[in-house]
């Protein structure tokens, strides 16, 4: 640097730059290397850029807040996947503590001894309740009578037992006193013949 | 010493030059295959000196000029590429790297 105006000094850095990189034409770099036999400012420009290359590349520390933000921008920081990592768990967490602590069925074996910890009491008055509703919705007499009554059509009932014929019962109890009431052979014959 | 340097680092330049050709872009590389200048000592405290010097004018760099400076030393890039790439002319990627190397000579003055 002697007595050059800085803005002719800053453009001989550069080419001095470009001159170690090898960007330079064939004749700017002719031109440059003719320089530099006789130009102090160009020898210095050269070596300066030599010793600052060598400087930057023994440091890479020197870039580091800027990769600090490039590793951000693209979230890839190790840090910040762990830290989503750690909040997804604490919110599963926090799903299914509220979700016992509200009492919905889970299906978690939360006393270790096969119950869900939900009686079994609450589940049927739940679901009967439901059920009614649905019942009276569709206009039937509710569902409570459909349990009220579980034998309705049970067919060992009283009344399915009426519907059987009398020959059929007394063949099934073997009670000789109503084996007049089997229909005797051929009467089956004699009922078409009336008819 | 500076002259020293300045001889030392000159003569360097030279026989990079030399060995690598005009084709090799890489600077990284043609920093990396030069010898170590201090041979000394004393001649290594000056170059851990001014190689601290010219890092920490590095992280003081405006973050713009210090991008170009890492895209061409150290990705290996053309000014053309790297002015493609940030989507700036050419002419703003030479003039920041230009006054990136105006203050990183400045701090090897200082």
């Amino acid at each position: 640097m002697t007595g050059m105006h800085d803005g002719e000094s800053d453009e001989l850095t550069l080419t001095a730059f470009r001159y170690v990189a090898g960007e330079l034409s064939s004749e700017e770099q002719r031109t440059f290397e003719s320089l530099l036999e006789a130009d102090l400012d160009a020898q210095q420009a050269l070596a300066d850029i030599v010793l600052i290359c060598d400087a930057i590349v023994d440091s890479p520390d020197a870039f580091q807040p800027q990769r600090v933000q490039r590793r951000a921008a693209s979230g890839r920081s190790p840090g910040r996947a762990r830290g989503f990592a750690v909040m997804a768990a604490v919110g599963a967490v926090l799903v299914v503590l509220l979700a016992l602590w509200t009492g919905f069925p889970t299906g978690l074996d939360v006393a270790g001894d096969g119950s869900t910890g939900v009686t079994q009491g609450e589940e049927v008055d739940s679901i009967v309740s439901i059920w009614s509703q649905l019942g009276a919705a569709d206009g039937d007499d509710g569902v409570a009578e459909t349990f009220d009554d579980p034998d309705e059509d049970d067919p060992g009932s009283e009344d399915a037992v009426e519907e059987f014929p009398d020959w059929l019962m007394s063949g099934v109890s073997g009670d000789p006193d109503d084996s007049n009431l089997l229909p005797a052979p051929g009467d089956d014959e004699l009922e078409e013949d009336e008819s | 010493m500076r002259a020293w340097l300045f001889r030392v680092a000159y003569n360097e330049a030279m026989a990079i030059r030399r060995r690598q050709g005009v084709e090799n872009r890489s600077l990284a590389r043609l920093a990396r295959s030069s010898p170590k200048f201090p041979e000394t000592p004393e001649e290594a405290a000056i170059g851990s000196e001014w190689k601290e010097q010219i890092q920490q004018a590095m992280t003081r760099l405006p973050e713009e000029q210090r991008d170009v400076v890492r895209r061409r030393i150290y990705d290996e890039m053309t000014f053309a590429e790297i002015a493609e790439t940030l989507g700036v002319p050419l002419g703003t990627v030479l003039t920041r790297m230009r006054l990136a190397l105006k203050k990183l000579r400045k701090a090897l003055t200082e």
